[in-house]
């Protein structure tokens, strides 16, 4: 079905061609760079723009975001053959100081059908967009982990069980309490972490001490106090507070796992979530329901003078007893923070490097076809001294523009739905996202869009080399 | 521009001798070319002619260095084609030889201008820009420079393609029927183009044709049949010529 939906256009256009145009020779076909089609596609950019913007800024929404994240991607295709002319122009603008009449030819090439250019371009420019989306998304998520160390941890050092982020399988309770012994420590709080229902919804409580909490993180404006929670106190942030209208020295029920309802007074309302979470609860609080008793992180805080080599080494020291788990600076804690979205990012690499070289693939067909139709010009440009290195260096030249048309366009779309990820993400979760272009990888991606592109063009310009001259010059 | 004297005639712009082409091999094998021995003298127009299949474009090909002899050898000037590889045989046409074809001379992409330099440009030179200015005043283009081939007539395509040819001030230009798809007008602009640029500027041109009248704008005509070359004529005419041609087509 796909094979026969996608036959048809192009069948019913070839039955549209008068018999007289099939037999003129046509060297630069235009019949993609259409005025509706511009206009059609402007219109469509626009309201993606629109439609993206309202979902992302004025009304947070992500499914509207997420229409005009589709509807850009269409308005793409729509406006590719438009765009290729412009694009290959000015892409290829420097070609002619470049390599001479080589390179004019090349871009002349690359000119000559903007649709078919534009066809061509658009799988890599899907693939490049999906791989710099996730490139962006992924520099986004980095800098919002390393925003938010950065923001909220307070302390010198962070022990947590070697696994991503804070979540871990879990670190001794006694472990906070050892290290709080050691000399060189000032505070060494650990945050575990609870689950209960509140509000009717599941909510992920921060089981702690709230008091050295305060002095390792950064908990922003303090309305109430930590100070005395006790059994049946609870801090909320700003932001939750606001949501369920609690303020200071209201109450709110808690539902635990264990099916228990208690009611808690709200005795603080701290103005920064991150890295605290949204709900502190006592260890006292929390004990009756636990199921298992443990701590995802401790945070720890040096005494004044003590070196970050001198505490960390002590810290480790007593941290081996407890299943040595990591022991990190500040910075060590963000980039390991970040270290899952690595690792996902190099899966997604994987398999857009599929997606890349069918793009490839299909950049060599197409150039393999128009070498074919063009014999007798390439007779004729060898005839007159064009040497077979010119000649391959010609149609190589054009495989990378046609890349590199793709690329840029990917790279542009990549970025504008990055953008719209992140900020959609920022609208629908509690926590701050931070939207980040991160210009080496995107470089990276650039680079390796055009490399591939000369390798695209390397079996054509092979096959176009190894044309027979005469033969070229009498074909008809 | 240099006016011809009786010196550079007597140099050969291109020879062959002893010129042997045979397509395909057994007992399909075709002797294009049996044994061909001719000079184009420098300064000189001289006209190929002969019944189709008499190898006179096969004759043209060879001495161009478009294809290779199976024995015999070509030369352009001084230089023998028959030891260069496809790298060297290519900088020698574009750099000492210049060519029109029947057709499809010219580069789609390319304006008339860009046309005109290409040569020139695949060299990386500028050429001569006072030659070239005063060629393109020659083949009247002045107002086309900027057009697409595809914007051209006929006719004005194939002066562009003359002005291409000379372009370089090559040591020869080869014409491969150059009037064949053209109106008897337009075909008489090209070949008076021709037959100037040899009489006023001492260029050489050979030019493969079946016509008698094309032929007649020559100094020289030399006749092919059956891939031999069996005669020639100093200052043709169109009626001695088709006399000739008739001649020789009654015992074939």
């Amino acid at each position: 079905m796909v094979c026969l939906g996608s036959a048809l256009l192009p069948a019913v256009r070839a039955g549209l061609t008068a018999p007289l145009a099939a037999l003129r020779e046509t060297a630069v076909d235009t019949s993609g760079a259409s005025r509706p089609r511009a206009v059609t596609g402007t219109a469509l950019i626009a309201l993606a723009v629109a439609l993206t913007l309202a979902g992302v800024l004025v009304a947070p929404s992500v499914w509207l975001a997420g229409a005009g994240a589709v509807l850009a991607l269409v308005a793409f295709v729509v406006l590719g053959p438009v765009a290729s002319t412009t694009a290959v122009r000015i892409l290829g603008g420097p070609l002619h100081r470049l390599r001479g009449v080589t390179g004019a030819l090349a871009r002349r090439n690359a000119l000559r059908s903007p649709k078919r250019t534009a066809a061509t371009a658009s799988a890599l420019m899907i693939g490049v967009a999906v791989v710099s989306l996730f490139t962006v998304f992924g520099a986004s998520l980095k800098a919002t982990m390393d925003q938010t160390v950065s923001r909220s941890f307070a302390g010198d050092v962070a022990v947590s069980a070697p696994s991503f982020g804070a979540g871990g399988s879990g670190l001794s309770p006694r472990l906070a309490d050892a290290i709080q012994e050691v000399p060189e420590v000032n505070t060494a709080v650990g945050l575990g972490r609870g689950v209960a229902e509140v509000d009717g919804e599941g909510r992920a409580l921060t089981v702690t001490d709230p008091v050295a909490l305060e002095r390792t993180f950064d908990l922003g404006k303090v309305d109430g106090s930590l100070r005395d929670l006790g059994t049946d106190g609870i801090a909320v942030t700003e932001k939750e507070a606001g949501r369920q209208h609690l303020a200071t020295g209201d109450t709110a029920q808690l539902t635990f796992t264990d099916g228990r309802k208690e009611t808690f007074t709200v005795r603080a309302v701290y103005g920064r979530s991150e890295l605290a979470g949204d709900y502190v609860i006592t260890r006292a609080a929390w004990a009756p329901h636990r199921t298992q008793d443990s701590d995802s992180l401790v945070a720890v805080t040096f005494q004044d003078g003590v070196s970050p080599d001198a505490g960390k080494a002590a810290v480790e020291k007593v941290a081996d007893r407890y299943g040595n788990p990591e022991v990190q600076t500040r910075d060590e804690y963000a980039q390991s923070s970040a270290g899952g979205i690595d690792m996902m990012l190099t899966l997604v690499y994987a398999l857009l490097a599929l997606a890349v070289v069918i793009a490839l693939l299909g950049i060599a067909n197409t150039l393999t076809l128009a070498i074919h139709e063009r014999t007798r010009e390439l007779g004729l440009l060898r005839a007159v001294g064009q040497t077979r290195a010119q000649l391959r260096a010609m149609v190589r030249w054009e495989s990378v523009l046609v890349a590199a048309f793709g690329t840029a366009g990917g790279l542009a779309l990549g970025a504008f739905l990055g953008w719209v990820l992140v900020r959609a993400s920022d609208g629908a979760s509690d926590s701050a996202f931070a939207f980040a272009l991160p210009p080496a990888q995107l470089a990276v991606v650039a680079l390796v869009g055009c490399a591939a592109g000369a390798l695209a063009g390397l079996r054509p310009a092979r096959r176009a080399g190894r044309l027979d001259v005469l033969r070229a010059i009498a074909t008809e | 521009m240099t006016t011809t004297t009786a010196l550079t005639t007597t140099r050969p712009a291109a020879r062959v001798v002893d010129a042997v082409k045979v397509y395909g091999g057994g007992d399909t094998a075709v002797r294009a070319l049996d044994g061909v021995t001719v000079t184009f003298p420098a300064g000189r127009f001289t006209a190929i002619m002969g019944p189709s299949g008499s190898g006179k474009s096969t004759l043209m090909h060879c001495a161009a260095g478009l294809d290779t002899l199976t024995s015999g050898t070509a030369r352009i000037g001084d230089t023998d084609l028959g030891g260069l590889d496809d790298r060297r045989l290519t900088l020698l046409r574009r750099d000492r030889v210049g060519f029109v074809f029947q057709a499809y001379n010219l580069v789609p992409t390319l304006t008339v201008a860009e046309n005109i330099t290409l040569p020139l440009d695949l060299a990386g030179g500028r050429g001569d820009p006072e030659w070239i200015d005063a060629l393109i005043d020659v083949v009247g283009l002045r107002d086309r420079l900027h057009h697409r081939p595809a914007e051209l007539s006929g006719g004005q395509q194939q002066r562009v393609a003359v002005a291409r040819a000379f372009a370089g001030r090559p040591d020869v230009v080869f014409a491969d029927e150059p009037t064949g798809n053209l109106d008897s007008r337009s075909g008489q602009e090209v070949l008076g183009l021709l037959g100037r640029a040899v009489r006023e500027t001492a260029r050489t041109v050979v030019m493969v044709t079946h016509d008698p009248v094309a032929a007649a704008h020559a100094d020289e005509v030399v006749f092919l049949a059956d891939g031999r070359l069996v005669d020639r004529m100093d200052s043709p005419t169109a009626d001695r010529v088709l006399d000739r041609m008739k001649a020789f087509e009654v015992p074939s």
